[in-house]
């Protein structure tokens, strides 16, 4: 069905399909001069799906087409809460070329919900309705313009109900019940030591509320995908997802399919940011391909993104800091009120990772989180960059800067006097090992004092306020408080190459490249050789989803040991073939050296014929990661992450619009993999944290989504970026991780609302405690500022 | 659901043709900016679908004996990267290189531009400060229109359904003139909600021409408030004066991005950045419009 020339990714193609490309690749890599010391861990590798994807051959979901395929398209739910009281599809259903409509009437009850965490989805609502734009009826037509014009056809009679638009509302007693245990999602908390006599005798106590809106995390491809039976009978969905395999599952439940007649695999993606980890579009899509024996194909509008899909959480957080005046923080007390929206989604993993976070990265001894989440009838919250901790880091860092202000300290000596070092007893009772806060710290410093300096003494522009704020963090990698391992399985084919099965997908970022790397270094092949499969739910263990800035630590240590696991039993069979013992062969740099003769891999391979077959090295990475969420102790997380982040901006006066030109990050990931692609993490996210400090909100009225797209959405572009973002990556090296890796991901994002609302006091005199820090505040306070001056 | 027939016009008058023959349900395509966003919004279904993108002799920019003449179809890079432009009206050089973004600017036309009713309306504000003036088809023949006078309401310009924007002649301005272009908006590029002011100013003292937009329904050139500068010494104009004046001139309204009251204070802002910059450019060396 598919072919290399249309740029298949790997995972779609057959062996012979995929050859140019990898071809192309080692070509690309041979000239890829790497420096001394490591071979491939370490450089900035060029990734191994840049040909296909700059070349335009990468094919996304929507590029797709399959011969007699249907086109898909959900009628949605107009009311935030509505009783159905009727659904008639008789006229959409008499449409000629219409093939298919599905309502939750063809599906048995026991098989209509489904979720991540709580199956508590319908894949199409069922007498109540609990969003705008939630899926009532599913349709499959022969064009996308007969779905639509059917879809018009559709008649839903609803009886609107009073919707629940915030927590607030939810939580109070004569409230509506949402779902039927209640309106709270997740009700979590942990305290440690005394908070109210710390606060009673601290020094200084700061009280702040802090508040943010909802996000859309603004993936530039909308969900899709292709839903097929192939010659085999099994039920194939190509999808854009992070995790195929929680699909895979999904679907047998669902469909009631055995496990073996259900693949899924992920197509080229284009962004997910945890928007693409709940089902939207694949249930749907594989019940009308089993009902049609047809492949159909189902792709959200963008306009269906905004209002129809997972969004940041909003949250309100009260914040109290306890300090004394020599800065030592004693206590930290938080209150979240969160809206979870209708479904539950990952409001409950968000929740507990917010607990867990609540002190992180300082070491205080009197610590106090609580979370309250609840349904409203406002689009499900989900999944998305840091799971909440940007929002903590909003509050925390903040009160933290106010508290360096009120003492006259410089930010980095408060936060240095704080900081978790290697050996600290976080709040969950976890020692911490290869903690570098504060070399993230110390980074930093230089930088923000001359760049204090140079304000201070440059030229002053007329109308622009120029000031600095800095913001940290602690970031736990991987699932919260439970086991979440991954696998690896590496093959060999005759002609040399290396074929490596990873459960965890790139999602963009270039973790097969991060893969490819580690298991290049570590089985001693050129990694131009390597191809990793990590998107196909049969080629693959269930190695979770790539989310929670995993996929490096998780699958890259999977991967090092199957590459060791690989070198091993390579040398083994050589060894037999040969008739030398394996400790006369040894793999390096692509070469196989037998009894100090070297040979090219690829002749080994060849030697070995088809006996290549006998290697399945296997490489599986499962920290003893546990947590009691009632007690809330254990060790949530097999390893943390750093950072230090320094933002300089400029405040016109006039206009109240923020510019930010210069902006540093400094990270502790432990060892970088490749350089190039973690720098492209940090600048990415720090561009997308200034969209949530700065512009982006997703406006809501009486539950609906009022700029639901990217015309209305602020979200910012190349020219709203800083001109200059410099990343500093801290010498580091955690013995845990795949040599010395850590994570980076999501840490990116995470100071930088913080460290701008620093920024903009340390320049305006002004604080903001609710983001966006939009430009007509800013001209407010400002001028409320200038009024209260005597 | 549909779909329009689609007509690629031979020429101007083939294009006046079919859209008669569509009785006011044709609808003009040009660079697609536009036409293409409002089918993928399915807020357009026109009947009738008529592409002048190919019309030979639309897309040009010449000198004339008064400034310039503009084909309808000259893009925004065009005009960018023209030297005529740059030489006669640099003012209009300097908006085209900030409208929207690369790919936009190689479809988008200064003729779609100017007849788009919607947001978007930077080079129109340039073109009603300078005093531009439109050659404008129909089945009865050709006429001019003053830019200024074009835009009616929200949604509603002065053309007909059947009629066709040929060109725009730009008035050279005096020896000396000064001018500036000012945008204010909440990102600094693809921004629907933006306060975009161009002005012309004489070369001394402080008459003046002003088009803005954002700050009403459609592009507008406040007069009373040009007429308030002119009567002040271009070094100490009073702005608390231009600001009440101005104020009961637009009529902004609010939006998700911005309150009325903050388009207010940005259309004020604007004027009086875009008045100081093109004073400020006739100390510069080689400033002139």
């Amino acid at each position: 069905m598919s072919s290399i020339d249309d740029g298949e990714k790997f995972a779609l193609g057959t062996e012979g399909e995929q050859r140019p490309w990898q071809d192309a690749y080692r070509a690309l890599v041979q000239s890829f001069e790497a420096g001394s010391g490591r071979r491939y861990v370490g450089h900035s590798v060029p990734r191994n799906d840049v040909l296909y994807k700059v070349r335009g051959k990468a094919k996304y979901a929507a590029n797709i087409a399959l011969p007699d395929m249907l086109h898909g398209r959900f009628v949605r739910s107009t009311y935030p809460y509505a009783r159905i009281k009727r659904v008639d599809v008789s006229k959409a259903s008499a449409l000629p070329g219409v093939r298919c409509v599905l309502t939750a009437a063809d599906i048995p009850d026991d098989r209509l919900k489904v979720g991540s965490l709580v199956k508590d989805t319908p894949i199409l609502a069922k007498d109540l309705v609990r969003h705008v734009g939630e899926p009532v009826v599913a349709i499959a037509a022969d064009t996308l313009e007969i779905a639509h014009a059917a879809a018009a056809l559709v008649e839903i009679d609803y009886e609107p109900i009073t919707p629940v638009l915030t927590p607030e509302e939810a939580l109070k007693e004569d409230a509506p019940r949402l779902h039927p245990n209640g309106n709270l999602i997740a009700n979590l908390s942990n305290a440690v030591g005394d908070v109210d006599a710390a606060l009673a005798r601290a020094d200084v106590v700061l009280e702040d509320t802090y508040t943010n809106e909802p996000i859309e995390h603004s993936y530039l491809e909308p969900q899709g995908g292709i839903s097929f039976i192939d010659p085999d009978g099994v039920l194939t969905l190509l999808v854009c997802t992070q995790y195929p395999h929680f699909h895979h599952k999904q679907l047998a439940d669902v469909t009631g399919l055995p496990l073996e007649k259900i693949r899924v695999i992920q197509t080229v993606i284009g962004g997910a940011f945890g928007g693409k980890i709940d089902v939207t579009i694949e249930c749907a899509s594989c019940l009308m391909t089993l009902k049609t024996r047809r492949p159909v194909k189902m792709l959200l509008e963008n306009e269906e993104v905004f209002s129809a899909t997972t969004k940041r959480h909003t949250m309100k957080i009260r914040h109290r800091l306890g300090a004394m005046k020599d800065g030592r923080i004693v206590a930290l007390d938080m209150d979240i009120l969160a809206d979870g929206g209708a479904y539950s989604s990952y409001s409950l993993i968000v929740a507990g990772r917010c607990v867990v976070h609540a002190a992180l990265p300082y070491d205080i001894a009197n610590v106090r989180a609580r979370i309250r989440t609840t349904f409203t009838n406002n689009m499900t919250a989900g999944a998305m960059r840091s799971f909440g901790i940007v929002k903590l880091a909003f509050a925390t860092e903040s009160q933290i800067n106010k508290l360096a202000d009120e003492l006259g300290m410089s930010p980095i000596e408060v936060r240095r006097i704080n900081a978790v070092e290697t050996g600290t007893k976080t709040v969950t009772g976890q020692i911490l090992h290869a903690v570098g806060f504060k070399k993230t710290l110390d980074a930093i410093e230089p930088i923000y004092e001359e760049r204090k300096k140079a304000l201070a003494a440059g030229p002053k522009k007329p109308g622009v306020l120029r000031g600095l704020g800095l913001a940290s963090l602690g970031y736990g990698i991987g699932y919260s408080g439970v086991r979440n391992p991954s696998t690896a399985r590496i093959e060999l084919t005759e002609d040399g190459i290396v074929i490596a099965n990873c459960g965890t997908p790139d999602i963009g970022p270039g973790s097969d490249t991060a893969l490819a790397q580690i298991v290049g270094e570590e089985a001693g092949v050129n990694i131009g050789r390597i191809r990793v499969v990590s998107g196909d739910s049969t080629k693959t263990d269930d190695s979770g989803p790539t989310s929670a800035s995993r996929t490096t630590y998780f699958s890259g240590n999977a991967a090092m040991l199957a590459g060791r696991d690989f070198r091993r039993q390579f040398s083994d069979l050589l060894a037999k073939k040969l008739d030398v013992t394996p400790e006369n062969i040894r793999i390096d740099n692509d070469q196989v050296i037998v009894n100090n003769k070297p040979m090219r891999f690829e002749d080994a391979c060849a030697t070995l014929g088809s006996d290549v077959k006998q290697i399945m090295a296997y490489g599986v990475f499962n920290p003893d990661s546990e947590l009691d969420f009632v007690t809330f102790k254990g060790n949530p997380y097999p390893t943390y992450t750093y950072a230090t982040q320094l933002a300089e901006i400029e405040v016109d006066i006039d206009t109240g619009k923020i510019e930010v030109p210069r902006f540093w990050a400094a990270h502790d990931a432990g060892r970088i993999v490749n350089p190039m692609g973690a720098e492209g993490q940090i600048e990415g996210g720090v561009v997308m944290g200034l969209g949530m400090a700065l512009w982006e909100k997703i406006c809501r009225s009486d539950g609906y989504i009022q700029n639901p797209g990217m015309r209305d959405y602020l979200l910012p572009g190349a020219k709203d970026a800083p001109t200059e973002i410099t990343t500093i990556f801290i010498d580091n090296e955690d013995e845990t991780g795949p040599f010395g890796a850590k994570g980076v991901a999501e840490a990116s994002l995470i100071p930088v609302p913080a460290a701008v609302a620093a920024a903009l006091h340390d320049a305006a005199g002004i604080r903001l405690n609710a983001m966006p820090m939009e430009a007509e505040t800013v001209v407010k306070k400002l001028a409320a500022r200038k009024g209260n001056k005597p | 659901m549909s779909e329009p027939q689609f007509v690629r016009a031979r020429s101007v008058d083939h294009a006046i043709d079919t859209l008669k023959a569509a009785g006011g349900d044709g609808l003009i395509v040009a660079g697609g900016v536009v036409v293409s966003s409002l089918f993928n919004q399915r807020l357009a279904s026109p009947a009738v679908l008529v592409d002048i993108s190919r019309i030979k002799g639309l897309r040009y920019i010449k000198r004339t004996p008064n400034g310039l003449s503009i084909g309808a179809l000259a893009t925004h890079d065009d005009i960018h990267r023209s030297a005529d432009v740059k030489a006669v009206a640099p003012l209009l050089t300097e908006i085209a290189e900030d409208v929207s973004c690369p790919r936009l600017r190689n479809r988008g036309t200064l003729g779609g531009s100017i007849c788009t009713i919607g947001g978007q309306g930077d080079p129109a504000t340039g073109l009603i400060a300078l005093g531009a003036t439109m050659q404008i088809k129909g089945p009865g023949g050709e006429r001019t229109a003053h830019i200024e006078d074009f835009y009616k309401d929200a949604f509603e310009v002065d053309l007909a359904p059947d009629e066709i924007v040929e060109r725009i002649d730009v008035p050279a301005p005096q020896t000396g003139a000064r001018f500036a272009f000012c945008k204010l908006g909440p990102r600094n590029a693809m921004d629907f909600t933006q306060i975009t002011v161009s002005v012309v100013m004489a070369p001394t003292g402080s008459g003046i021409r002003i088009g803005m937009n954002g700050v009403a329904n459609a592009p507008n050139r406040p007069r009373a408030t040009e007429a308030l500068i002119a009567t002040m010494n271009a070094g100490s104009i009073n702005w608390t004066a231009v600001g009440k004046t101005l104020n009961g001139e637009i009529s902004p309204q609010g939006d998700l991005v911005y309150s009325e009251d903050f388009k207010r204070h940005l259309a004020l802002i604007g004027l009086r950045r875009a008045v100081e910059r093109a004073l400020a450019r006739s100390k510069e060396a080689g400033g002139r419009a």
